[in-house]
């Protein structure tokens, strides 16, 4: 496998993608209104918490004695944001990943893309990576965004909550993770379908199981703990390799190209 | 090619099918080194079904080749970088610059000076001063000349260029044409696809008539003598009994076809024959206006072979 022309794949991705104003935009403007929804539920659903909450009865959450009732819903409320801001990135890689490999061949760059030196795997995975990379930057932009518009709203104790080691690893590990499960997923189904728009379509249901999983945690299905995200990274971790090597095995040249002339 | 010289490409009993389509077979070929050779076709005769298993894009279903002493199905990735191809479309990133598409290919390839490959290209197909600009705002015959520089960026011995004139002006369909006697006099192997009969009339060392399989090789020349032959042709002021008995007794193998004022000779050597023909016909009393020798066309000997009607298959 030769990164030279990984690099060289993922060289001229990044320059397409940064041309595009519109692709940029609307990666952008997700993570950034996952920003403001941090930041507009910590100035609305926190500030509505009554002062004597503990005297009416509420319980604290194990682990969250220290806090003050205030402090605590911060907390909760931050938590359940964590998880979108960890699962947002999924969203983000979609679009180019699902266009990556049938978008070229719409516009006939394709077949002389595939008469060079280029292996599959150094072209899936140079697909992969540069529709991956904004994603994962723009993931870390908004978390960092996310942590420092907790810590201009809240107090220490509650910033140091979002930090603990399980949101870390989240961010810094899980996000790219399941992100770059996501655009496996796209670059597959781009490679399998006929137009633009069908591998766009499926592409965005393919994400489903990943929110889907997102979801059982904010429902209570799946309580999180430092542990259940070290098993989760892992098993992402395989599932990126798994559909990496399907992607690869699975990726046809020749029906892609002889699929519609 | 002399005996001890392998050609650069050879084909045989190449075959491909899609299903139960067949796109290509029984396909011979041996093509030596620095040789301009042209697969000329209907659409749907498998020209480019050819090209695309010649450089490792699809696989054979049956049959062996070999592009530059590597084997398809066996050294892909080696062919693939020995080869230059021109696809129908040029297939250019719009978004991307003229310098930025040829980097891109550099990469791929593993060139070193890619700058100065990228600037010796875009010079000799006169682009220079576009070199900054996107190619999506190109005019067809640029984007067409880009394409060329792409394909022969990492210097392949082999150049694949199917209808390189396909969709261009006549001025630029000849600067292409011109680029293309240029990279035979450099000595590269070409094989030129196109449905063009005067492009590969004026480019081409030989031409293969192509439709699944080969139907006739050789020099454009040949092609035309061997197939439809040349003709030599009497325009007397009319044809007596008496000219039209000499001429007969001259040629008596019944070859000759006598009109009111031609007389009409299929032959193979129409300068050996004339003097004599031209000699009976005067001392028979005939008035000679012209003597004329009617060359068939690349086109007759095309139509001759592959018939009126074109195949209306898709290719793959």
């Amino acid at each position: 496998m030769s990164w030279r022309r990984i690099r060289a794949v993922m060289a001229r991705e990044g320059l397409e993608i940064r041309r595009n104003k519109m692709v940029l935009f609307s990666m952008a403007l997700l993570p950034l209104m996952m920003v403001a929804v941090v930041i507009g539920s910590l100035l609305t659903i926190a500030e509505l918490v009554p002062a004597d909450l503990v005297k009416q009865g509420f319980t604290l959450p194990a682990g969250m004695t220290g806090l003050d009732p205030k402090q605590a819903v911060q907390v909760l409320v931050n938590d359940q944001n964590m998880l979108y801001l960890i699962l947002t990135p999924t969203l983000l890689p979609v679009v180019i990943g699902a266009y990556s490999i049938i978008g070229e061949k719409e516009a006939r760059s394709l077949e002389p893309l595939l008469s060079t030196p280029i292996r599959t795997s150094e072209l899936v995975l140079g697909k992969t990576l540069a529709a991956l990379a904004p994603a994962v930057v723009l993931g870390l932009v908004q978390f960092a965004l996310a942590i420092a518009g907790i810590a201009a709203l809240t107090s220490p104790p509650v910033v140091a909550e979002a930090l603990r080691p399980m949101w870390l690893l989240g961010a810094l590990l899980a996000m790219p993770l399941v992100a770059g499960l996501s655009t496996l997923l796209a670059v597959v189904v781009s490679a399998r379908v006929n137009d633009v728009r069908t591998a766009q379509a499926i592409s965005s249901l393919v994400v489903l199981p990943i929110v889907g999983s997102g979801i059982a945690v904010l429902v209570g299905q799946i309580y999180l703990t430092t542990g259940v995200m070290v098993a989760a990274c892992a098993i992402l971790l395989t599932l990126d390799v798994v559909v990496g090597w399907v992607a690869v095995r699975t990726f046809g040249r020749e029906s892609i190209l002889s699929r519609l002339g | 090619m002399t005996p001890e010289e392998p050609p650069v490409i050879r084909a045989e009993s190449l075959e491909k099918r899609f299903g139960d389509r067949v796109a290509v077979e029984a396909l011979d070929l041996d093509i030596p080194a620095g040789e301009v050779f042209g697969l000329l076709g209907p659409n749907g005769a498998g020209k480019t079904t050819t090209v695309r298993m010649l450089t490792s894009l699809i696989a054979p279903t049956a049959g062996r080749a070999w592009v530059g002493g590597h084997a398809i199905g066996v050294d892909d990735q080696a062919v693939r970088a020995s080869v230059g191809v021109l696809t129908e479309v040029p297939g250019l990133y719009a978004r991307l610059t003229a310098a930025e598409n040829l980097r891109f290919h550099a990469r791929l390839h593993g060139l070193d000076d890619v700058d100065g490959r990228i600037a010796r290209y875009l010079g000799l197909l006169g682009l220079s001063d576009r070199r900054d600009d996107r190619a999506g705002g190109f005019s067809k015959g640029m984007k067409q000349k880009l394409a060329i520089a792409r394909a022969l960026l990492h210097d392949p011995q082999v150049v694949f260029l199917d209808e390189p004139t396909a969709a261009l002006d006549p001025s630029a369909a000849r600067v292409v044409r011109d680029f293309i006697t240029g990279l035979r006099d450099a000595g590269r192997t070409i094989v030129l696809c196109t449905h063009n009969l005067d492009e590969a009339q004026r480019v081409c060392d030989r031409i293969a008539i192509m439709r699944r399989t080969i139907l006739k090789v050789g020099t454009p020349e040949t092609l035309r003598t061997d197939l439809a032959g040349n003709r030599l042709v009497i325009r007397l002021r009319g044809v007596g009994e008496a000219v039209a008995k000499a001429a007969t007794a001259h040629i008596p193998d019944g070859r000759l076809a006598v009109t009111e004022t031609t007389l009409s000779l299929p032959t193979p050597d129409p300068d050996g024959e004339a003097p004599g023909l031209v000699r009976a016909v005067v001392e028979a009393g005939g008035d000679v206006l012209r003597v004329e020798v009617e060359r068939p066309t690349l086109e007759a000997v095309y139509l001759d072979l592959v018939g009126g009607d074109e195949q209306q298959e898709d290719e793959a």
